[in-house]
């Protein structure tokens, strides 16, 4: 019976982990993806200045978690934000907001995904 | 890492359900749990193995869980007969009494070749030796021939062979197993006569064994070049 008990701890532990980094993912996502929505709407408003400081914030956020998201996902999409990322002030500097903006919306959406892939959806476990 | 649990068992409870239905003649000498842990364990460490672009979680929780799922499948086989049945089969005799039971053959889609040859496999060559074969839950098949086929046990035959004593390992490789000298009912002080009679030390010392008649095995390390 110790066997069982062993067994069943060890996947109510590792049931309770992946519930824990779903959830705080999910958390983190939001975040980042609710500052870099806002940033994309902000450039296309014209106010690149005030667009600049929201995607700055939501990029310390990334940055303070970076290394956890790293530990739990894998490394592509990862390295795809941090490019994204050191695209926007060449488009700040450049006045370009346009550019700005789309890369706050792919920013966003790669977020999203990145968040998803932990998400326990039906379709993920298929 | 949630869908990792998820897939992981999911995955895991169907491969135990295809090498079910796959039946026992693919398994060898593994059941079908213990197969499909192996099969899994060594394909989910290999994965963030090759890839450093994948987190290690991405194969710690899967194997974790596979070790959970087998635990917790492993008791509960002990436990009940019924679920033990259902995870591992039970064996089905292929021959009783001399008769080959074709209805067997057919169900567990072992043919006649097949049998042969495990039946050469166990050095038997006249089908009608054989009293009793049994296809075990692990794919081996256990061969009974009749007792005038088989070879005399040294009862039968009335002779009285010398008593068999287990030997204990006291020294391996230089290294003293305490627990075995203990249970051998030796002590230190044997063990230094021992190594004084063949002039050798602890570390010169490759095999030492004694067994309950006082029977000793020493073998030396040979001279590293």
């Amino acid at each position: 019976m110790k066997r069982l008990w062993i067994g069943i701890a060890f996947l109510a532990l590792l049931l309770a982990a992946g519930f824990g980094i779903s959830a705080g993912m999910d958390d983190l996502q939001n975040e980042i993806s609710r500052q870099l929505t806002s940033a994309c709407q902000t450039a296309l408003a014209g106010d690149l200045e005030q667009a600049s400081a929201q995607a700055n914030g939501a990029k310390e956020v990334w940055e303070q978690y970076r290394n956890l998201v790293a530990a739990v996902t894998d490394h592509e999409p990862m390295e795809e934000m941090d490019t994204l990322f050191a695209q926007l002030p060449i488009y700040y500097k450049t006045h370009s907001p346009l550019n700005f903006a789309a890369v706050c919306s792919d920013l966003s959406l790669l977020m999203q995904a990145i968040g998803e892939n932990q998400a326990l959806k039906w379709w993920g476990v298929l | 890492m949630i869908l990792s649990y998820f897939r992981t068992v999911i995955l895991y409870l169907v491969l135990i359900a295809v090498i079910r239905l796959m039946g026992k003649r693919q398994i060898g000498q593994m059941e079908p749990s213990e197969f499909v842990v192996t099969m899994l364990v060594a394909n989910l460490a290999s994965i963030p193995m090759q890839d450093g672009g994948i987190p290690l979680y991405s194969g710690l929780v899967p194997i974790l869980t596979v070790l959970g799922v087998e635990l917790i499948l492993s008791a509960l086989s002990m436990h009940s007969v019924k679920f033990r049945r259902l995870l591992c089969g039970k064996p089905v005799i292929l021959i009783e009494n001399g008769n080959i039971l074709q209805e067997n053959l057919r169900s567990t889609r072992v043919t006649l070749d097949e049998l042969t040859g495990h039946l050469r496999e166990k050095d038997v060559l006249d089908l009608t030796s054989v009293q009793y074969a049994i296809l075990e839950t692990n794919g081996n098949l256990s061969v009974f021939p009749y007792p005038k086929d088989r070879p005399a046990s040294a009862k039968e035959a009335g002779v009285h062979p010398k008593k068999q004593h287990l030997p204990f390992t006291i020294i391996g490789d230089g290294y003293l197993y305490r627990e075995n000298l203990t249970a051998a009912g030796k002590d230190d002080r044997w063990v230094q006569k021992v190594l004084k009679e063949h002039e050798a030390t602890l570390q010169d010392t490759w095999l030492l064994t004694v067994d309950g008649a006082d029977n000793i095995v020493f073998l030396r390390k040979e001279a590293t070049k």
